[in-house]
This record gives structure tokens, C-alpha cells and sequence, in this order.
């Protein structure tokens, strides 16, 4: 049965010094009609990605807000989740044999999580197509249970999916009262029944990653890795394969290098032991860069965390993100809200992050990066004023409170009239999932 | 040819002031001989943390004292991660259920990578247990013995191998011209080869978890995470809890809060998303809240270098729970960061935390909390616990001890000499 996820206390208060007073105040207006409603968030895995990431601070804003909020991983076994991360591929692209056997595989483990869920909900929001088959197998087992909302939360780029899955997956969220997409462009052909949101993804301010950092201690982050602080530095924070074209991001370090010497380049990923193509990948970048020490080939393997990772942020002078195919590409977001220059390619959400060349500069192949980053290289002032219209976007369009509204927003759609008490009753005459 | 792993430069001579003149002087002479043999260090994606900072740290090192020093490693192709993980697994003691696939996917395994090994070296140290098949692959592939001299660098202590990984893996690691290992006590009686070796890990001291944390490094961490530096904090900052045990840190807390109640505690796991390991977070966050002043952890929270020497460094005192088969590189940090430490017995324990004492050896949460309540009691206590650790490591576990002691053996096994045995 899906099993509870304990999560660390968190305050909207600390939201305050980045978003002022009256954004806290119009998302506590949001949530007093919610306020005592029961809502379960359920996903694959309570740890690693970004989805876990999000409802880490998540759940504890929304029970900040008086909502009672809960997070629940399904159980199951680690061939399903090779099936799920075939079918996760799939949904983004990659061919995969979709095949009966894996079909039966995902049907069984939604079906046993269906009969653990326990407890009665006011909302389910279910994240990505994992457990996405919950909600058939609950109505399955009791037509009546139909209180609660259900919403399917898909996180993933769908554009080009595989249709043999998608139209496999369709017939399951089909039934959801709503399904939120990231962007305009990832919802999938005619989708009948569900209420259909955009909801783009956000940064926390408050993390680790995203908190200020004062330059005494980026000084001292960048020495222990052996990178000066006082020559310039350019850099991509990005997982080490062929869509993210780190191969490209050292063509246009070398353009640059011709006549800046002193130039440094910082390319960051995060890297699974096992992952086989990506160390494949890893390796052509090393050759690449060869034995110019200037290039900084650094993964989480070799201890870089979210604060090393805020600090290369924040002592870049122009941050990239070279992409050739991207989904959203959070990434940007956080790199804008460290008041950087951004060079960003036209791929999926970068250019929306850029305020479509506002926030950032656009570039569309090699000799443009390297054209774009030597002009800002050479004029501080653009830099800054780039900087700071980035970090304005972000604290507008960008930052979790954004998130919370939305979600908020569309839960305040589909909320029944009447109000949620305190005890989590429904209103009359409604009743959520309950227990077996 | 295999994949070559990014390394930085590295001056010895930056070490001067940390370890003298004449520890510089050694290592040169010790070089002199071995200048411009080709070295490689191979290991595989799957290397420990521990095991990437000594190659972090040694490889550019050699390259600097004149050795044409190389890392690069095997490759795991999809089809082998999960023997890899088996094999691992077994030969550390854990759960495996053994079969005769492992055995054939660890043949085919080392026959591909033997097919990538295509240059010569002077000597080759096999980082990769799973990868000691090699030599012997790739005298089959060739129809002769590859060049050099062939070392294993086991890492960890395979007293409590499942059997059938160990047999499987003994006869081929027997091919090597030598056997390294971490500690002593990790040496079996059946040991492979003729010659083995004590080389302990060495703790950089200009790595990037080494060196001072400034105050306004201490400050950020502490606002990030929501830790008083002003109240005592006990850690556990072992990268792993302990499997059988996972709540036991909090047992111990527990028993000190209750008299202590300023003290806090942080935990810091960072073994990953496998189920068993959630859910035991899952409980540790709860029974943490309960008691009160409990920082948890884990590998969302993308703890990294800085981040862990900072918090060691705030940290009152240390715990570990006893329960390393492996490098404990950790250990060996937190000592050189001039800490109390409390740990449980565990053969690297007992070989490093005592004579003379440099830290408390107590297994059971009472013999524990009895221990921190007289280091937090005692703060001079503490301090020259600390100092007495900090002065180990000086003496015996810095990188220039390891790079010694790889020097000396170079020497011995290097083709065409006749080295005397350097059994310890």
C-alpha cells in the first residue's frame, strides 16, 4: 500500500523577503475556502527527482495554510519501476517495445496501491504516470467513491510521446476532474472530461540552492575546488547528455578562449552510478576538454552539492544553457534569480524564461553563444541590467508562491460549494476514497 | 580504450607547509626512479565516493612527482549493472541470492572490458573488484600476459563475503603481483597473492572536504539548514546508516537529550532512493521530530563537500556507529578536522580511534550517551580528544603517506625488479 511520507515543517512567513506581504496575504485569501480540506499528493518515489523535490516543500506550505495536506509514495517492486521508467522514456520521446506484459505489470501495482488507499481525501493529485492508473481501480472498486477531486499532475515533456503509450495512458486519465500540464504545447491531441491547466514549475527562494550567498563564501567555495575567482568564468549546470550539447557548450568556450586566455568554464551535472549512456557521455566530454584545466568537469559524484552548485551560479559571469531539445529547463530560472547574464538557446521553456530575449540573451548555434557571451563578457553594465530584469521575472513568474497560487487556484475551481471543516467532514451528501 | 575520469593539477610542492620538507623530499626520492612510467588507476562508475577522493587527489599528485599517471574507467554496460551490484553486494556480506548467471554475466563482463584495454602501462592498480577478471581476460583475448605489473586495491573488507563471490573472485585476483589494502585487519587468511600490502587511505588536506571553514561559511550553512551554533550539536555525518540498526543515532540522542536537553542533532544520509533506506528515513524524520532539535539529511537536500565539512566542523561531537567494511575516508576527515569522535567497534575503528586514544570506542546507546554527556561535560576533554585525532592523521593518513606508500610498491613490482615482499 502506498506508504506516508514525513516531511520537515515549513513557514509561508520565510517567503515574505522575496515576494512582500501582499503576494503572502492573496495565497492565504486562497486557501481559506480549502482551509480543513484533506488532500493527498501521490507520486513514485519520496526520494531523488524533481517531483519528490517539489512536494519536499510543497506539503508543508500547504499545511502551513491550514490545508491537510499529505504525500503518499506507491509501493512496488523494482521491476515495475524498470517498466515505469521505460514508459516515463517513452512519454518523453525515446522508443521503447511497449508490450503486454509491462502493461499488465503497471495495471497490478495501481491496482494494489488502489486497494491501500485508505483515509478519506478531498483532492487527490496524482504526479506523473507512475500512479496514474490509481484512480480507475479506486472507482473500480467502489463506483460510489466519487467525492473526491482528482487531478493528474504530469511533470513530463509529452510533445513527442509514444502514441502506443500515451493512448494506453489516456484511457486512465481520462476520468480526472483536471490534468495540469507544464506547457501549452505538451497537452497531448483532444483530451475529453478533465478541466485542462498549465501550470509552470518554480524554484524555492528559501533552498539551498537558491538562497543569497555572500561573495566571502563564494570566494571560498570556488578555492576549494581550484577555480579563481578573479578571472572570468562561464557556465552550464546540466545533466551530461546529447540533448543538453555540453559538446557544443566546450565549442564555444574554445571560440571564446582564442582571445580570452584567461577564461574558465564550469559544466556541472548530477550523474547516477548507473547509468551507463550518461557515463558514455561523460567520457567524450573529458576527452573533449582534454588537458585545458581551465574546463572544470565537476558531478555530484565527486561532492558537488546544491550549495557549490548556487555558488557556480552566483560567481559565473554568464551563465549558459545550450540546449538542443529541453523540457522546461528549470535551471534558468535559477540561474536568472542570481542576477546573472543568461545565453539560452530556443529550446522548449528557456526562451519563455528569457522573456523572450528580455531577461536574456537568445542564441541559436555555436558562433551566436560565442558572439553573445563575448559581448556581455565586455559590458558589465548590459550584464547587470540583464541580471536584475531576470531576477525581477523570476520573483514574478518563476518563485514557489506562484506555484502555490496555481494550484490553489484550480483547487478553488473544482472545490465543492460549502467549505471543508476542520475534521476533514465532507460536504454533505459527498465521500472521498476510504479504507478497505 | 576506456574512459578517462576529469582530474585537475595538483603541485606537491603546495603540501610544504602541511607536512615538512623532508615528507616532500621522501616522496621525490621515492619518484625519482619511477619517472615517466606509465601508472593507471582504473575503477568503474560505480566507484565510492571515497574511492573517486583518493584518485582525485593522487592521480594529478603522481603525475606531479614525474609518473605519467592515468585514471580512466571500466565500462557497465547495462547488461552488467546489476552483477556489479551483486557482486559488491556479496563480497561486502550482504543479501544476494548467487546464481550461475552472476558468475557468467561477471566472465562476459571482463572479457568485454578486456577488449577496450588496448595500451600499455608500467603498472595497473585495479580500483574495481568486479573487474579483477580482467588480467586473465585479457591474456585469453591475446593469447598473453598484458604488460606491467598488476596490482588489486580492494578497498573494502570481504571477511563476510558470501562464499561463491569470494571463490569466484579469489583465483583471478591471485594472478596479480599484489594485494592492497586499506587496514589490516581486512586481510583474510586466504588472501590472494603472496604479496600483500597495508596502504591506508589519506585524507587530502587541500581537497575541497578538508582546509578551514570561515566563519561566514558557518554562518550560511547554519541560517540554511536551521541549526543554533550557539547550542551543542551532536552528527552523524557517515554518508550511510546502519542497515541493521538505522535508528540506533537517535537511541543515543535520546538518552543525552534527556539530560542535555540544548543539544541538537543532525543526521546526514546520503545512501540514496533504495526503498529499505526511505522508509528508514521516513522513521527517523518522525521519531526525530518527536524528540525534538533533529536535522535530517538525505540525498535530496544535495549535501556536498563544502556543506559536510562545514557541519562537521560545528559539530561537538562525532558519532559513527561501527559499522564500516570499507575505506571510512570520512572517518579519517572528521579526525584531521580536530574532532571528538564516539563510534561503535568496527575494524577500522579499533584501527585508527585508538592507541593512544583519539576517540571513544561505545557500541550500545547508553555506553554512547554516557560517552557525549562526558565530552560535552568536559569540553577540555573534547579538545585534546580532537587534537590527539588531528595528530594520528598528521602522522600516519595524509595523502602524502598513501602516495609513500604506492611509491614503495611501485618500486618493488615494477618488471625486471626483484622486490622483497612488503607484507605488514
Amino acid at each position: 500500500m502506498p506508504t506516508s511520507v514525513a516531511v520537515t515543517p515549513r513557514s509561508l512567513q520565510a517567503y515574505i523577503p522575496f515576494v512582500g506581504e501582499e503576494v503572502i496575504q492573496r495565497i492565504r485569501d486562497l486557501a481559506a475556502p480549502l482551509k480543513g480540506a484533506k488532500v493527498l499528493h501521490i507520486n513514485a518515489t519520496s526520494y531523488g527527482g524533481g517531483v519528490a523535490e517539489i512536494l519536499a516543500t510543497f506539503i508543508p506550505l500547504l499545511q502551513d495554510l491550514g490545508i491537510e495536506a499529505d504525500w503518499r509514495v506507491i509501493e512496488a517492486s523494482p521491476d515495475f519501476f524498470n517498466v515505469s521508467k521505460s514508459m516515463h522514456n517513452a512519454m518523453q520521446g525515446m522508443y521503447i517495445p511497449w508490450n503486454n506484459t509491462m502493461a499488465d505489470m503497471w495495471r497490478d501495482t495501481n491496482k494494489a496501491n488502489a486497494d491501500g488507499i485508505d483515509g478519506d481525501y478531498d483532492f487527490v493529485i496524482v504526479h506523473d504516470p507512475q500512479p496514474a492508473g490509481l484512480l480507475h481501480y479506486i472507482r473500480e472498486r467502489d463506483p460510489k467513491v466519487l467525492g473526491a477531486k482528482w487531478i493528474w499532475r504530469c511533470h513530463l515533456d509529452t510533445t513527442e510521446s509514444l502514441p502506443e503509450v500515451w493512448d494506453f495512458l489516456k484511457g486512465y486519465v481520462q476520468g480526472y476532474d483536471a490534468m495540469i500540464f507544464t506547457m501549452e504545447e505538451y497537452v497531448k491531441g483532444t483530451i475529453e472530461g478533465p478541466k485542462l491547466a498549465v501550470i509552470r514549475p518554480a524554484i524555492d527562494p528559501t533552498s539551498t540552492k537558491n538562497s543569497e550567498i555572500s561573495p566571502q563564501v563564494v570566494r571560498e567555495v570556488l578555492d576549494r575546488y581550484e577555480i579563481d575567482p578573479d578571472r572570468p568564468i562561464i557556465a552550464q549546470i546540466s545533466r551530461f547528455d546529447p540533448w543538453k550539447d555540453p559538446l557544443g557548450v566546450i565549442d564555444v568556450y574554445r571560440m571564446l578562449k582564442i582571445t580570452r586566455p584567461e577564461l574558465q568554464l564550469i559544466m556541472v551535472a548530477s550523474m547516477a552510478n548507473d547509468d551507463p549512456e550518461a557515463w558514455s557521455f561523460y567520457e567524450r566530454i573529458v576527452r573533449k576538454a582534454g588537458e585545458d584545466y581551465d574546463i572544470h568537469v565537476l558531478t555530484n559524484l565527486n561532492g558537488v552539492g546544491n550549495l557549490e552548485v548556487n555558488t557556480f551560479q552566483s560567481a559565473a559571469d554568464v551563465l549558459m544553457q545550450k540546449s538542443i531539445r529541453e523540457g522546461f529547463g528549470l535551471v534558468v530560472a535559477e540561474a536568472l534569480w542570481k542576477g546573472k547574464a543568461f545565453v539560452g538557446s530556443p529550446a522548449g521553456g528557456i526562451p519563455m524564461q528569457l522573456a523572450g530575449g528580455r531577461a536574456g540573451r537568445v542564441a541559436q548555434n555555436t558562433e551566436e553563444f560565442a558572439r553573445c557571451i563575448s559581448e556581455l563578457l565586455d559590458d558589465p553594465p548590459v550584464r547587470d541590467m540583464l541580471g536584475h530584469v531576470g531576477r525581477e521575472h523570476v520573483r514574478e513568474n518563476f518563485l514557489t508562491t506562484r506555484l502555490l497560487e496555481d494550484h490553489l487556484r484550480l483547487m478553488n475551481s473544482l472545490a465543492e460549494p460549502g467549505g471543508y471543516s476542520q475534521n476533514g467532514a465532507k460536504p454533505a451528501g459527498k465521500q472521498g476514497p476510504k479504507a478497505k | 580504450m576506456f574512459g578517462s575520469v576529469a582530474v585537475s593539477t595538483h603541485s606537491i610542492n603546495d603540501y610544504t607547509p602541511i607536512v615538512g620538507q623532508a615528507a616532500i623530499d621522501e616522496l621525490r626520492r621515492l619518484a625519482k626512479p619511477l619517472e615517466g612510467k606509465r601508472i593507471l588507476a582504473l575503477s568503474s562508475p560505480g566507484a565510492s565516493g571515497a574511492v573517486r577522493s583518493l584518485l582525485h587527489s593522487s592521480v594529478p599528485l603522481f603525475s606531479d612527482l614525474g609518473l605519467d599517471a592515468h585514471w580512466q574507467q571500466v565500462r557497465v554496460s547495462a547488461e552488467f549493472l546489476d552483477m556489479d551490484r551483486d557482486i559488491r553486494r556479496a563480497l561486502s556480506g550482504g543479501q544476494v541470492e548467487w546464481s550461475a548467471e552472476i558468475e557468467k554475466a561477471w566472465l562476459e563482463f571482463n572479457a568485454a572490458n578486456a577488449r577496450l584495454f588496448d595500451e600499455d602501462f608500467d603498472i595497473v592498480i585495479v580500483h574495481h573488484t568486479a573487474s579483477v577478471g580482467i588480467y586473465d581476460a585479457i591474456t585469453q583475448l591475446t593469447g598473453k600476459r598484458p604488460a606491467g605489473a598488476w596490482l588489486w586495491d580492494s578497498h573494502r573488507d570481504y571477511h563476510a563475503a558470501v562464499s561463491e563471490s569470494w571463490s569466484l573472485i579469489r583465483p583471478y585476483a591471485d594472478h596479480f603481483a599484489a594485494s592492497i589494502y586499506d587496514y589490516k585487519p581486512f586481510i583474510r587468511a586466504d588472501a590472494p597473492t603472496k604479496r600483500n600490502v597495508v596502504i591506508p587511505p589519506g585524507v587530502d588536506p587541500l581537497g575541497p572536504r578538508s582546509g578551514a571553514v570561515s566563519t561566514a561559511m558557518k554562518q550560511t550553512i547554519m541560517d540554511q539548514r536551521g541549526i543554533d551554533p550557539n547550542r551543542p550539536i551532536l552528527a552523524q555525518i557517515v554518508l550511510s546508516l546502519r542497515e541493521d540498526d538505522p535508528l540506533r543515532v537517535l537511541d543515543t540522542y535520546e538518552l543525552v537529550k534527556a539530560q542535555r536537553p540544548d543539544v541538537q542533532l543532525v543526521v546526514v544520509d546520503l545512501l540514496g532512493d533504495a526503498p529499505d533506506n526511505a522508509q528508514a528515513l521516513n522513521h527517523l524524520r518522525e521519531r526525530g521530530r518527536a524528540i525534538g532539535d533533529v536535522t535530517v539529511l538525505t540525498e535530496m537536500d544535495r549535501v556536498g563537500n563544502v556543506e559536510l565539512t562545514t557541519l562537521r566542523d560545528q559539530a561537538t561531537v562525532l558519532i559513527h556507529q561501527g559499522m564500516p567494511r570499507g575505506i571510512s575516508i570520512e572517518l579519517l576527515e572528521e579526525m584531521w578536522q580536530a574532532k571528538p569522535i564516539v563510534s561503535g567497534r568496527s575494524p577500522v575503528a579499533e584501527a585508527v580511534l585508538t592507541r593512544p586514544l583519539v576517540g571513544v570506542l561505545a557500541d550500545t546507546p547508553p555506553e554512547q550517551a554516557h560517552a557525549i554527556l562526558g565530552l560535552l561535560n568536559e569540553p577540555a576533554t573534547a579538545e585534546r580528544i580532537g587534537a590527539a585525532a588531528k595528530d594520528r592523521i598528521a602522522q600516519h593518513h595524509l595523502i602524502t603517506h598513501y602516495l609513500a606508500g604506492y611509491l614503495k610498491l611501485f618500486q618493488q613490482v615494477l618488471p625486471g625488479r626483484s622486490g622483497r615482499s612488503a607484507s605488514e
